[in-house]
């Protein structure tokens, strides 16, 4: 998952559903909120959006792809890759699909796409199809537990993971009592996840008790009190970036902690703060923020699969902030300097570097260059005589495709199939 | 197969223990996924890399075993993106050793062997990955973590500019290379054309995705296992006999391990941390203090064994380590049963540099109050699974732990000087062994002034103060509760049936007793009371109430003593009526015959006080059967066999 993706999926993910307010839980101040979904009729499940006929199919590929791969020895492999495209299902509102999918994984993962699938379900409303899928995602973990593979043993942040997931169906289910039960088995890193659940709906009145917050835990010190604090304090400057006051005066608390940061970890800020910036209307101070990061960027050698995405995301910033020019020649400058490291760059690794421009390109509206890029991955990842990384790597591009509604000729189409098509010995 | 793979197959030309495997001469790169199976043996030829995006995959009871040659020896590494699946069972471990190892195989059969006081056979198993790591020595590498921050694996060298395979580090720390099951590596350490050393297993920046579990490194000449950075986590390891430390930490690792023995001995005649054992763990935090990941780490159930004379450390702290030591064995060490090394000897800076937690504090400072720290990661670092193996106590500090027989003078200053034996800490200095035995061969002088007493015979298992613990493990997932101290249970030694100790006849027998019998004996006349366990001193055979057997008080009563072996049958011998038969047990040179008593009507006991007995007795089975004679008649009245084994 590329930085901002990653950074921000917890927040974004919650905002789609028709939602009541309830308290988070019993730490929080009084008057915070999180929303909680309006129940819908107990029996009801989500229904699929609509979806073109390219991006089903990248989906289905991709999805094809990952399954290819043998159980023996691939499956921890096999089942990342089905559990990326669930992942994508359930972004496009596939929640058939997602069903479907999560039945062929064989392993803890299963559980995982249940989890999801349950939290998706408890945004919607279908409260009574959460639970259920809540107690199948629980009753499958344990089956995992209880039987690991040759291949895998079980690690306990397998099962955190889950739990962050059943936690937050359970929030959104207003099930507090549950939800705050599985909190506390959690660790810091992880129940700082769950507490992020919900800024996006907070109303000014709140923004003091937040602030409060964030200063407590950055000045509590350790790692995980910080990185909870410098995480909401990017998110609280995109809520109420309107309010100048409160913007630079959040703007100031993620520099006050700007030593500890490491370099891309700031420019994900930078961007995603310069970001709030041209979503608001205030494009020079956008700007002056991606020139910052920007600085950030040059300060140090990158590899270059580390370096692209980011080139990316300041080219998307640069994009939203409206300088074209800038953001069409971060992108060149990326791809040139591929071309030029290309050699060094293990043929496994090169998709990975080349996604994120084609993903930048897409976004800024050059779908056509976006299509070649993707052509180029394509080849890219296909040159290894093995099709265990191929498989990772078709998995990995169809998936970016579809979620960035990137146009596929006929021919790219056909060498995507054929790609799925010929996968097999040597693995 | 690869096409590209040259590999010679000399079929019929077996190596000599193996004489029905196919040998197979791996001279180039894998860039396309191989199996190894069991009816071959593979030989290293030379620096083999599994190339990124190649699989292998090596089935149970694989052999591979590479020959030395005159520049070197194979060699075998992972690169990162590449994965290595070692698919060993219990029954049919996959063994990594010398062609002369197997040599001395009995008819080809992997778990028998001959043990060698050696090493530098061939190269090692490296694997790198594409965890976090803390490494200052890259250009361009940050103090804080950072995907871009790389390093080069020790022991493998570049050979072209930009030649990525001998690199590790990323930012990934879930990254999967693959999985290790019931690995044997024996007698490595050697680098191809080089004069430096391998570890017997490396591990660069390998992230939790990663399956490691029931490893054995048998006669390293350089460390047995190394970890740099990344966050994988080790169950059920031992490491025996190698020439540095034994389970070396370095570049901010924060996995977890649990279950590993280390005994600490010599592989070859060369100087202490270059063929004769350092430290038995030794923990780095970072390769400079105040850089990050840190290694934090929770290790529990260790037994680690030392070298009583010229031994070095338990465990030594460097480099701001953060390390929290559980349910665990510290015995036998020749200098401290911890350290405070406080750097590594490379120029780096110790604890408290740079702002960091001094050495003091770590043992305050409780597991998730570290002062926030310039280099701390940074929230939401893409990959970066953060600090997660400890969830309790204080980022340093030892639980549980029993430590016994560490006689250096200064043994203990570095461990008061922290509470370690604060009574809350359950640590113990034990008066008797925690574990069931260790027997020591004789003194030797392999280098110069140091004094070696090799473990020659061991029986892990806990006894006395490690049969039980006040905490344990919590069950997490990976951590199994185990509320006892060390590697190892009362009862169950998780090393015997396929590792290289059990094979080469380290582990002690299990002190037995059978009782034998032919119809003519008489019934139920003979036993046993307690296990001829060394050092049971009230070890005794009892003949059974004589009585039952037509005996009459007066009679002679002897106790005859055989170690002829299991084959002696008893004597047919005479039930109530008496007559004679044929003798059927051959006396040997070896038999005895204890001082006879006179039966008073009551159980007759012939005690045989048992030693702590030297090693070499440990399996040596023993068959005694009674006699009683009328000395009035002369007639005789034979008991059943008992026959015993010596062992613990």
């Amino acid at each position: 998952m590329k930085p901002v993706a990653l950074l921000f999926s917890i927040v974004l993910v919650l905002s789609t559903a028709p939602l009541a307010v309830h308290a988070l839980q019993s730490d929080a101040p009084a008057e915070e909120a999180v929303a909680v979904a309006a129940p819908k009729d107990e029996v009801t499940a989500p229904v699929d959006e609509a979806l073109d006929p390219l991006r089903s199919e990248l989906m289905e590929l991709a999805f094809r792809a990952a399954s290819a791969m043998p159980n023996h020895p691939h499956i921890k492999n096999r089942s990342r890759a089905q559990e990326q495209v669930v992942d994508l299902a359930l972004e496009l509102g596939q929640s058939n699909r997602v069903i479907e999918y999560a039945e062929r994984i064989d392993n803890w993962r299963r559980a995982s796409a249940y989890a999801k699938y349950a939290e998706h379900a408890a945004s919607l409303g279908h409260r009574a199809l959460a639970e259920s899928y809540v107690a199948k995602s629980r009753s499958n973990l344990e089956h995992h537990l209880a039987n690991p593979t040759v291949y895998e043993s079980v690690q306990p942040w397998m099962a955190e993971r889950i739990r962050v997931v059943l936690a937050k169906a359970h929030y959104h289910m207003g099930n507090e009592d549950a939800g705050r039960e599985i909190v506390q088995q959690l660790g810091d890193e992880s129940n700082a996840a769950v507490r992020a659940i919900g800024i996006e709906h907070l109303t000014a009145e709140h923004f003091e008790g937040k602030l409060a917050e964030v200063r407590g835990e950055i000045g509590r010190g350790g790692i995980d009190p910080v990185r909870y604090g410098l995480e909401t304090a990017v998110q609280l400057h995109r809520h109420f970036f309107a309010d100048a006051e409160k913007r630079t005066l959040l703007e100031g608390i993620v520099r006050d902690s700007w030593r500890p940061v490491p370099l891309a970890v700031r420019i994900q800020f930078l961007t995603a703060m310069a970001r709030s910036a041209s979503d608001h209307g205030d494009q020079p101070h956008a700007l002056a923020l991606l020139d910052e990061a920007r600085t950030q960027l040059d300060s140090v050698t990158w590899l270059v699969p580390d370096r692209l995405p980011l080139v990316a995301l300041l080219a998307e910033g640069r994009h939203a902030a409206g300088d074209e020019e800038g953001a069409a020649k971060e992108l060149r400058e990326g791809l040139a300097l591929f071309h030029t490291e290309r050699e060094r760059i293990p043929d496994v690794f090169r998709g990975e570097a080349l996604r994120p421009l084609a993903e930048a390109h897409q976004r800024i509206g050059q779908g056509e260059v976006a299509l070649a890029i993707y052509r180029l991955a394509l080849d890219e990842g296909l040159l290894n005589p093995n099709s265990r990384p191929r498989a990772e790597d078709l998995v990995a591009t169809a998936c970016s495709m579809a979620r960035t509604r990137a146009p596929a000729d006929a021919a790219l189409l056909a060498r995507l199939r054929a790609a799925v098509e010929a996968l097999g010995e040597p693995w | 197969m690869n096409k590209k793979l040259l590999l010679t197959v000399l079929l019929g030309a077996g190596l000599a223990g193996s004489a029905q495997a196919a040998e197979i001469v791996v001279n180039a790169d894998i860039a396309t996924s191989t199996t190894w199976t069991k009816n071959n043996t593979y030989n290293l030829a030379q620096q083999i890399y599994v190339m990124p995006g190649a699989t292998l995959t090596i089935e149970a009871g694989t052999v591979i075993a590479s020959s030395p040659t005159p520049n070197g020896s194979g060699s075998l590494a992972i690169t990162a993106g590449a994965q290595i699946f070692v698919l060993g069972t219990e029954a049919e471990p996959v063994i990594f050793t010398s062609t002369t190892d197997v040599n001395t195989w009995i008819n080809g059969n992997p778990k028998t062997g001959t043990y060698r006081q050696a090493a530098n056979e061939w190269g090692n198993l490296t694997i790198m990955g594409r965890g976090y790591v803390a490494e200052n020595a890259t250009p361009g590498n940050t103090a804080t973590p950072n995907a871009a921050n790389v390093a080069t694996m020790e022991g493998l060298t570049a050979q072209f500019p930009g030649d990525t395979r001998v690199l590790y580090g990323g930012g990934d720390d879930e990254d999967d290379s693959g999985t290790i099951r019931y690995a044997s590596i024996r007698y490595a350490g050697r680098v191809l054309g080089l004069g430096n050393e391998l570890n017997g297993l490396s591990l660069g920046g390998i992230g939790r995705g990663t399956d490691i579990e029931f490893v054995e490194i048998m006669n390293n000449v350089d460390d047995g296992i190394e970890i740099w950075g990344g966050t994988v986590n080790l169950k059920n390891f031992a490491i025996w006999n190698v020439g540095d430390d034994s389970l070396d930490i370095d570049q901010g690792w924060r996995g977890k391990a649990q279950f590993g023995l280390i005994v600490q001995g010599y592989s070859v005649g060369a100087a202490q941390g270059s063929g004769i054992g350092d430290n038995a763990f030794e923990i780095d935090g970072a390769e400079q203090s105040d850089w990050q990941p840190v290694t934090t780490t929770s290790v529990y159930n260790l037994t680690l064994i030392g070298q009583p004379i010229s031994g070095d450390h338990g465990v030594a702290y460097r480099d701001g380590a953060r390390l929290q030591l559980r349910n665990s064995i510290i015995m036998d060490m020749g200098e401290q049963a911890l350290r405070l090394d406080n750097v590594d000897g490379d120029g780096g800076a110790g604890y408290g540099f740079g702002g960091t937690v001094s050495w003091a504090d770590t043992w305050t400072t409780a597991f998730n109050a570290a002062p926030a720290h310039p280099n701390d990661p940074a929230p939401g670092l893409v990959g970066w699974a953060g600090y997660p193996a400890q969830v309790d106590g204080f980022l340093n500090d030892v639980r549980d732990t029993v430590f016994f027989n560490n006689n250096n003078g200064s043994a203990y200053t570095v461990a008061n000087s922290v509470g370690v034996f604060d009574v809350a800490n359950n640590n113990l200095i034990a008066a008797n062994s925690p574990v069931r035995y260790v027997g020591r061969g004789p003194a030797v002088n392999p280098f110069g002034s140091l004094v070696m007493q090799p473990v020659v015979k061991l029986d892990p298992r806990a006894t006395n103060d490690a049969v039980s613990s006040v905490g344990q493990a919590p069950n997490d997932g990976f951590f199994t509760p185990a509320p006892y101290r060390g590697a190892f249970d009362a009862t169950t030694n998780w090393l015997k049936g396929w590792s290289a100790a059990d094979a080469y006849g380290f582990f002690t027998a299990d002190a037995a007793v059978q009782v034998r019998t032919s119809p003519l004996n008489v019934p139920n006349s003979i036993s046993a009371v307690g296990l001829p366990t060394f050092g049971n001193s009230s070890f005794a055979i009892q003949l059974n109430d004589p009585a039952l057997a037509c005996v009459a008080p007066g009679q002679l009563a002897l106790l005859i003593a055989d170690f002829g072996g299991p084959l002696n049958l008893p004597f047919p011998g005479f039930g109530c009526g008496g007559g004679f038969g044929a003798l059927l047990i051959a006396p040997t040179a070896l038999q005895i015959t204890l001082p006879p008593q006179v039966f008073a009507g009551a159980p007759v006991n012939f005690g045989l006080p048992i030693p702590n007995t030297p090693p070499s007795l440990s399996g040596l089975q023993v068959n005694t059967q009674g006699v009683f004679v009328n000395l009035s008649t002369f007639t005789t009245t034979f008991t059943q066999a008992l026959d015993f084994t010596f062992g613990t």
